[in-house]
């Protein structure tokens, strides 16, 4: 056990190395392999040893390296999301979205959108994205409320059927829309990495790493959980406090990867399933190892979408949903 | 699930081996291309911005367009760089493009501020909604070419254009202009839409008073009582016998009665007006006021 959980951490540690000196390679430019890394030992380190001219320094140091480093955050953002949702539901079909966060956040996306365009600027959609994704999920959360605590039926269903009434705002909303807004939040829907600037990546930087303190902290609590919440309750764990923890931490995360880079599906799901099968259950190794995975995931994902269709890029939703698909 | 690795080291080892070849090409053609190529290499980004590059003359300098451009039957086929808002700015640079043209709608932000510190020259032109946008066009985008002349002609070649749609103008008449996607749905052109451009043009008035298109019924649209119907839809041929054989209502419309329903091609007015469209809008006046009791098919 022990062994194949450390040989998983190394290959995909290795594997997150290898993909990040390829993405900052591989792209729709042709440039030098050697300067290309070098620039970002320059860059790091202050040296002078990459021969890149200036607009190619722009290339890999504001184009390449955001989004590379967007990719790690939210797709390990993502993930670990995914491992908690299914640990919380016990049920590994499980996704971030299943407690409302993705559909309320496309709701405030939309009526960003099509209500009032530009109040904030650029950042009026990522605001109302996470705003609407965590009202939805504390409203789902609330519907779960009955006398004897947290009912974990009645928040999927109600995660179910929140998600449907979200559909059909999105629709309304949609009919009252110019085409441009409405092309415009098709592009959002599918996700992607392009908006990568020093604002959003402190913020999913500093949210993914407070995220895995939270979950790691709560390990224990959660491979409790898996037995049962009577036996967790009788392991002296305090269950609703847990889920309600556990629910707002996601609806954080998911909010935050929601409103840096759109809606990206699957990463969620496959990613702690994939680990699971690979390491087994236990939450203090599924998460960090789900984060891993799916940071390389997601950064595998957006290579190929800046490299399939170029000088175009795919939207890097459409490219996961893909690999998800392949994978599973 | 354990394909998943081996799926991405395939598809990173082909795009490698083609990348190395890529490079082997690039490096032979490279010192060819620096002395003989001094031709500016255009981009453009949206399909008026494209049609515009036709119209000029400038069609042989275009080395990539976007999706939503038509290059004319027989034009080879030019890399695509995508839709106009979701623009990837690595793409474009590797075209190595002397000037990127497009609409005001290009985008997204971050990578506008990338391009622009890669110091490549933009040339923003606003959708034509009017006759008068679309002359400026003309001459903004003939001015950052330095082909002030061609400009000026293809100018010349617009108001006499513009005089002749002036001469034999449709004042008076109450217009509805159908987009036929789906013939069981009518969609009618509102306030600032290109149909709007288009009724503008003939000088004729919109039956519609909202904005945008909108999906109506049948019923409404009967209430609105046209006196013309446009019908613009990828099919010339056929939109305006499907279209009435899917709303029968339609042919107690004033409109039908007098068989002044007339079929468009859509692709002339996807990006707001342009030379083309004005083509089109000379056509149908004249056919409309030639022969008033014909169903007038479009000939392109």
């Amino acid at each position: 056990m022990q062994r194949s959980v450390s040989l998983c951490a190394l290959a995909l540690a290795s594997l997150l190395i290898v993909c990040a000196l390829l993405s900052l390679v591989l792209g729709a430019m042709n440039l030098p392999v050697y300067d290309s890394l070098l620039i970002v030992v320059d860059k790091l380190f202050g040296a002078n040893l990459s021969q890149l001219e200036d607009y190619q320094q722009i290339v890999v140091l504001e184009l390449r390296l955001p989004r590379l480093l967007l990719a790690v955050f939210v797709g390990a953002i993502l993930a670990q999301c995914g491992a908690v949702v299914q640990g919380l539901f016990r049920n590994p079909l499980a996704d971030p979205g299943i407690i409302g966060v993705s559909s309320g956040a496309a709701v405030g996306a939309i009526v960003a959108i099509v209500v009032f365009p530009a109040v904030w600027g650029s950042w009026t959609i990522p605001t109302m994205a996470f705003v609407g994704g965590l009202l939805t999920t504390l409203l789902v959360y609330g519907l779960a409320q009955s006398k004897s605590g947290t009912s974990v039926l009645i928040l999927l269903l109600a995660g179910v059927a929140i998600s449907a009434f979200a559909g059909a705002a999105i629709g309304f909303l949609s009919y009252f829309a110019d085409d441009a807004s409405l092309r415009e939040l098709n592009v959002w829907q599918m996700g992607s990495l392009t908006g990568a600037n020093d604002a959003n990546l402190w913020l999913a930087f500093t949210t993914m790493v407070l995220l895995m303190i939270a979950f790691q902290r709560r390990a224990q609590a959660l491979n409790a959980l898996l037995l049962g919440e009577p036996e967790a309750r009788h392991l002296g764990i305090d269950v609703e406090q847990l889920k309600l923890q556990m629910i707002i931490l996601t609806a954080v995360g998911v909010g935050v990867a929601v409103s840096c880079s759109g809606i990206i599906g699957f990463v969620g799901l496959v990613v702690p399933h994939l680990v699971r099968l690979a390491t087994g259950p236990n939450h203090h190794f599924l998460l960090p190892l789900s984060a891993l995975l799916g940071a390389v995931l997601l950064m595998c994902s957006d290579l190929l979408a800046r490299l399939v269709v170029q000088p175009a890029e795919l939207p890097v939703g459409l490219v996961t949903v893909y690999l998800a698909r392949h994978s599973s | 699930m354990i394909r998943l690795p081996f799926l991405f080291f395939a598809r990173t080892k082909i795009t490698l081996s083609a990348f190395a070849w890529l490079k082997v090409i690039v490096l032979m053609l490279a010192p060819v291309a620096l002395y003989a190529d001094e031709r500016p290499r255009l981009i453009s980004t949206d399909a008026g911005v494209t049609e515009l590059i036709f119209a000029l003359g400038f069609e042989d300098d275009l080395i990539a367009i976007d999706v939503t451009s038509q290059l004319p039957e027989g034009f080879p086929a030019l890399p695509s760089i995508g839709y106009h808002r979701t623009l990837s700015a690595e793409g474009l640079m590797s075209l190595n493009p002397s000037v990127v043209i497009g609409s005001e709608h290009i985008g997204p932000p971050s990578v506008v501020s990338a391009l622009t510190q890669a110091e490549v020259k933009f040339v923003q032109l606003r959708s034509a909604k009017s006759s008068d946008q679309l002359r400026d066009n003309v001459l903004t985008l003939a001015d950052a070419l330095d082909q002030k002349e061609k400009g000026l002609r293809l100018l010349t070649t617009v108001d006499a254009k513009l005089a002749e749609l002036d001469r034999t103008n449709l004042a008076g008449e109450r217009i509805a202009f159908l987009l036929s996607m789906d013939d069981s749905k009518l969609r009618l052109a509102g306030e600032g839409t290109s149909g709007q451009s288009f009724i503008e043009l003939m000088k004729a008035q919109n039956v519609a008073d909202f904005k945008n298109y909108r999906n109506i019924s049948a019923e409404s649209l009967f209430e609105m009582q046209p006196s013309v119907i446009i019908v613009a839809g990828s099919d010339v041929e056929s939109a305006v016998q499907s279209l009435l054989d899917a709303n029968p209502v339609l042919t107690h419309t004033p409109a039908v009665k007098q068989k002044r329903i007339i079929a468009v091609n859509g692709a002339t007015l996807v990006a707001g007006l342009s030379v083309s469209a004005i083509n089109e809008a000379i056509r149908l006046t004249q056919a409309l006021s030639n022969s008033p009791a014909l169903v007038v098919q479009a000939n392109n």
